[in-house]
């Protein structure tokens, strides 16, 4: 029955999400006929007002708002998200970009957990105070360096001064496996940092909460190993409260793409939102924008049933 | 106003640097063609055809030679559609590649044929075409007189254009029809002259009635050397030699290209072995480069800025304020901060070119002359923005120059930088900017497509769409269209042109700075021949 | 004076150590923000030598692709990005406490409804919805300011909310209702001055993310316009000559991570201060 009501929510925001990214689309300046047209030098105004006509009637846009918005919902929820102003499908020039982003994604997302675990580890384990404190430091720097200020970073020794790495570019996967690893790695390392540095900061705490608590006392009483009192019960203890900042971070992914695509030439959607934006590709901008959002709220969702699955506290009384 | 027609192509032209011209060569080369079909006996053409040969011996003798090339380009092309506005890049070189135009323009200029193998224009309203014979298309079906009345009507089809996002060759009013006279003749009939057979954007070959049957955005069925293999919009796309060509199957299996956004990236892809060979590297990024083991460095062609004059409005509709600004170029800091110092500047476009007659302004940077001579005409509070384009990190380096040296001398300037589209439309379709603004591109070799370049009062000389700015520069360029290119009296206008640019200030112009080729080393000459006369280049820059 | 001094270096002694350090760290920033000239060796826009010099001795950090002053333009950029920040952070701040407070004071239905709306804002991720806006409102500074700003005053709205909520049902604010207070009355006499010190430090946190998005902006082209130089487009260039000019965005970059780290240590310091919880941070700003 929760659950239901949850749905019946989520479902809202959905449509209020969509409502808003249709209206915003609409507030654009200049119409989707005129960007379509584009600059006609030999029409007169008359023969240009008559073409709009014609356009406007193919494309819908003589119908009242509402009318539209459905078309537009309808459509979009087949994948149709209109034309590009180069006339190819939208739908398929965001599938054609969806495997590099999701490729860089996942990547980032598992080197940031990875690393965020295998840091926090070291920093509770340690009983060397400068370790934990250069630990500490480095991860908050992080939360404060802008991806492409991180990624100039990594540039400037490992491709310009050393030439280890490529600097940008892309190699698809299945044309090239090793030369698209290479590419990979400096994108997915600046992703990754300021991820890591921020789960660091809630496993940190979790594990510094975890300790305090009387399951964890009561484990040491019984004689178990310090490894086996980490691992056993601090550490799934800890985990539990990062698993919704993981999820939010996946559901705002977008938002670093957008940098850090542009910073390698990653061609996933975040370089084609600002390639659009730049242009005023408002189909694909809008499809785009929509489509983020759609992964937020579905995320978050399902870091919220997740949570509760796994949390006996949180779960309702039957 | 039937220089109306060649407007907004001539600007896109210029700024998307790129020119038809040295893709052509690329192709030309690699094909290992047009050596024996064309009649030109130009030395360059000669030339293109004797390197030609050079590819095919270095590929038939080992064997198993170089078999494929990846072409790294400095933008980024999103949609395959054969005649797209925006797609300017993909419709005026890599057009070629997988779609024939009728007849194609070598390396000097000369017409030389393709699909169609005679046209007859001696009557100005009516274009008789023969067609090749024994041309197909990539799905294999043959090609006739048919499909090319319907890809020249098309492309006159201005609604048809318009919602598949391309480019109409002339105005409703100039047009009547194009009519399939036996299988392999076409008669195309207008109101008035309309030179649509290579200018300004060539008519590129596809099927009968192929509208709404075939997507042309991702899709490819034309009759060109090379098959569509794999296209992702943004990333790049793989051309696969078409085996059936009418011309020979061209000696490169695949030809592959990739897409940079900009020209560091594309640096960075040749550096990391992304790509075999660079397209259109400038001057500010060679040194990035040159240093790549195993790889040659050829001149390619001309790559030029310049900036034209908003001569309907004041206060550069007066050619002595014109004139003083020019005391307000940083000449050298401009050649730094756009061409590494690698440029070369001059007030006469043709200087850089060895027809030049030698005519140039004699300016030195002195902003507080100008700002005397301003003084003098009672001009001193005037305003001149400049209008850049987005991308375009060497205009937008050199504007800020520029609005330095405008400061100085007591003018108002901002700097505006536009994404390409809004440029183009207020710059050459409203003509609504004020000031100056930005523009660029490859020059092609000497050629009366060169000239009119120029000349064309669209492009460098003014950008309006409504009336004569200034009426004895439009009245030359109409003189210099109408007289073909060969005419003995061709040189007295190209001088007179010259002159009229230079003395009468019609635009700031600019400089030039050769564009290089980086090709693997044992491609070198071989397909570099095939981009243009290096050797003038040379001499322009030594 | 003496004691005026004595008890001013008394209230240092006792102010939380981030608070010290983020002042420290910010102060240069603020200083050369409102007058760049008096530190800067060059004017930022003139033409000084030849495009792209390393860092030397007449030029500390070597020139841009133009050949100017690579120094004095970071120290002419701190103005653009400390304007656009504080300007954001205060405009978020602002519309986004009222929002709150009103929320969370008035409860009920009108809270519901608000909240929705705030959430559905949140679903767009920051940088996506800023883009969105500047493409409808066009580029510039004003714009800049008033995108980032937008994006941020929902989680600003949320966050006060919160704080509204738990002040509602404090004893002196209930005494004021009973005793016929109007709610603006109350808002602004009980509500406001009691959460002032918790939202400062939402403040100070919405200031470091919008110094993040507006140099992500400016990197991305859609900020300061050149040739105004602003941190982000500074990075921006640097990356095209990464191969000529390796040292370019360095100082750029420090600039950045200083000023939004003094940011987030001035917030530190506060909450140390007023001994508000931690629960900020994570939904506030957030690149």
């Amino acid at each position: 029955m929760a659950v239901a009501a949850q749905l019946g929510q989520l479902l809202a925001v959905l449509v209020a999400v969509s409502v808003l990214t249709f209206l915003l689309l609409n507030a654009l300046p200049g119409s989707v006929v005129d960007a379509r047209i584009g600059p006609l030098p030999n029409f007169s105004p008359e023969q240009r007002a008559e073409l709009t006509e014609t356009l406007s009637r193919q494309l819908g846009l003589d119908k009242p708002l509402w009318y539209q918005y459905a078309v537009w919902v309808k459509n979009a929820a087949t994948g149709d998200f209109g034309l590009t102003y180069q006339g190819l499908e939208t739908g398929q020039v965001i599938a054609d970009r969806l495997p590099a982003t999701l490729q860089l994604s996942v990547v980032a997302i598992v080197l940031g957990v990875v690393l965020a675990l295998a840091a926090s580890i070291l920093a509770y384990r340690t009983r060397w105070r400068p370790l934990r404190a250069a630990i500490q430091f480095s991860t908050t720097v992080l939360l404060v360096i802008p991806p492409f200020w991180l990624g100039l970073l990594l540039v400037i020794p490992l491709a310009a001064l050393l030439n280890w790495l490529p600097s940008a570019g892309y190699v698809p996967a299945q044309l090239d496996p090793a030369r698209n690893l290479r590419f990979l790695i400096l994108p997915a390392v600046t992703l990754a940092l300021p991820q890591m540095a921020l789960f660091f900061r809630y496993l940190h705490a979790g594990l510094e909460d975890a300790t305090s608590m009387a399951f964890v006392t009561a484990a040491h009483a019984r004689g178990l190993s310090e490894r086996a009192v980490v691992y056993g019960h601090v550490l799934p203890n800890a985990v539990l409260p990062t698993i919704t900042v993981v999820g939010l971070v996946v559901g705002s992914m977008i938002s670093g793409l957008v940098i850090v695509e542009s910073v390698f030439s990653w061609p996933g959607l975040g370089l084609l939102l600002v390639d659009s934006v730049r242009v005023k590709d408002y189909n694909t901008v809008a499809a785009i924008v929509l489509l983020t959002a759609v992964t937020y709220v579905v995320v978050a969702f399902v870091v919220d049933l997740l949570y509760q699955l796994l949390d006996p506290r949180t779960r309702r009384p039957t | 106003m039937e220089s109306s027609d060649t407007r907004g192509d001539l600007s896109r032209r210029g700024f998307l640097r790129l020119s038809a011209a040295s893709m052509g060569g690329l192709v030309l080369a690699s094909c290992g063609v047009d050596g024996d079909t064309g009649e030109a006996t130009t030395t360059t053409t000669t030339a293109a055809g004797g390197s030609a040969e050079t590819t095919t011996s270095t590929t038939s003798g080992s064997g198993t030679a170089k078999t494929s090339l990846s072409v790294g380009m400095n933008s980024v092309i999103d949609g395959l559609t054969p005649f797209a506005i925006q797609g300017y890049v993909w419709s005026q070189m890599m057009g070629f590649v997988f779609y024939d135009p009728l007849i194609k323009k070598d390396i000097s200029g000369t017409l030389q044929p393709c699909i169609a193998t005679e046209w007859d224009t001696s009557d100005p309203t009516k274009t008789i075409l023969k067609i090749r014979e024994g041309v197909t298309f990539h799905d294999g079906s043959p090609l006739t007189a048919q499909d090319v009345a319907y890809s020249i009507a098309a492309r006159a089809d201005e609604t048809l254009m318009a919602s598949t996002a391309g480019r109409p060759i002339m105005t409703p009013s100039q047009w009547v029809s194009a009519v399939a006279v036996d299988e392999y003749t076409v008669e195309v009939n207008t109101t008035e002259r309309v030179e649509f057979l290579v200018n300004p954007q060539p008519v590129l070959i596809v099927p009968n009635e192929s509208f709404g049957r075939v997507n042309f955005a991702n899709e490819v069925l034309g009759t060109g050397p090379f098959k569509l293999g794999r296209f992702t919009s943004g990333t790049g796309l793989e051309a696969v030699a078409n085996p059936d060509y009418w011309d020979g199957k061209p000696p490169i299996e695949t030809l592959s290209f990739a897409f940079f956004a900009d020209p560091s990236t594309a640096s960075t892809g040749l550096r990391s072995g992304q790509v075999d060979a660079l397209y259109d590297v400038a001057p500010g990024n060679v040194d990035a480069v040159s240093d790549v083991p195993g790889k040659t460095l050829e001149t390619a062609a001309t790559y030029a800025y310049w900036w034209i004059i908003q001569m309907g409005k004041e206060p550069l509709d007066d050619p002595a304020v014109r004139a003083a600004l020019r005391h307000s170029f940083d000449l050298e800091a401009l050649n730094n901060a756009s061409f590494r110092g690698k440029g070369t500047h001059s007030w006469n476009p043709f200087k850089l070119y060895p027809q030049n007659s030698g005519i140039d302004a004699d300016v030195e940077y002195n902003p507080a002359r100008t700002r005397e001579l301003l003084e003098e005409l009672g001009r001193t509070d005037i305003s001149v923005p400049i209008l850049c384009i987005a991308g375009y990190d060497d205009g937008i380096s050199a504007a800020q120059v520029l609005q330095q040296g405008f400061q100085e001398a007591g003018i108002t300037c901002e700097v505006e930088v536009a994404e390409a589209g809004d440029w183009l439309e207020r710059t050459y379709t409203n003509g609504t900017w004020e000031g100056i603004t930005f523009n660029a591109g490859n020059l092609p070799f000497p050629s009366k497509n060169f000239f009119d370049y120029l000349v064309n009062p669209s492009s460098i000389l003014s950008a309006y769409t409504e009336g004569d700015v200034v009426p004895h520069v439009a009245e030359l360029y109409r003189e210099i269209n109408a007289t073909p290119f060969d005419a003995p009296e061709i040189d007295g206008l190209l001088a007179e042109a010259e002159r009229t640019i230079v003395e009468d200030v019609i635009a700031y112009f600019g400089f030039g700075a050769p564009v290089s080729l980086v090709l693997p080393e044992d491609l070198s000459g071989v397909i570099a021949n095939g981009f243009g006369d290096v050797e003038w280049h040379r001499a322009a820059f030594a | 004076m003496t004691t005026r001094l004595g008890r001013l270096l008394g209230l240092l002694r006792r102010a939380p150590r981030p608070l010290l350090i983020g002042a420290l760290l910010l102060m240069p920033f603020l200083v050369v923000a409102v007058v760049p000239g008096l530190v800067a060796p060059y004017d930022p826009f003139a033409i000084e030598a030849i495009p792209l010099l390393g860092p030397s001795a007449t030029h500390l950090l070597g020139t841009d692709e133009v050949g100017r002053d690579l120094l004095s333009r970071t120290l002419y950029a701190a103005r653009t990005d400390i304007v656009v920040s504080v300007a954001s952070a205060f405009l978020a701040f602002t519309v986004g406490t009222a929002f709150g407070l009103f929320a969370g004071y008035t409860g009920g239905r009108t809270d519901t409804v608000m909240m929705r709306v705030v959430d559905v804002l949140l679903s767009f991720p920051t940088i996506v919805l800023a883009l969105f806006l500047i493409v409808i409102l066009g580029r510039g500074q004003a714009v800049q300011i008033l995108a980032i700003a937008l994006v941020m005053t929902p989680s600003m709205a949320r966050f006060s909310r919160g704080t509204g909520l738990v002040l509602r049902n404090r004893g002196n604010v209930e005494a004021s209702r009973i005793s016929g207070g109007s709610r603006l009355h109350i808002l602004r006499r009980h509500i406001l001055p009691n959460s002032l010190p918790t939202l400062f430090v939402a403040a100070s946190v919405l200031a470091s993310a919008a110094v993040l998005i507006s140099a992500s902006l400016s990197f991305l082209g859609l900020g300061a316009q050149p040739p105004y130089p602003s941190w982000g487009n500074m990075l921006r260039s640097a990356y095209g000559v990464v191969y000529q000019a390796p040292l370019y965005g360095v100082g750029p970059g420090i600039c950045i991570t200083i000023v939004a780290g003094g940011y987030i240590l001035i917030g530190e310091g506060l909450r140390r201060l007023y001994g508000t919880d931690r629960r900020l941070d994570s939904s506030v700003g957030g690149m």
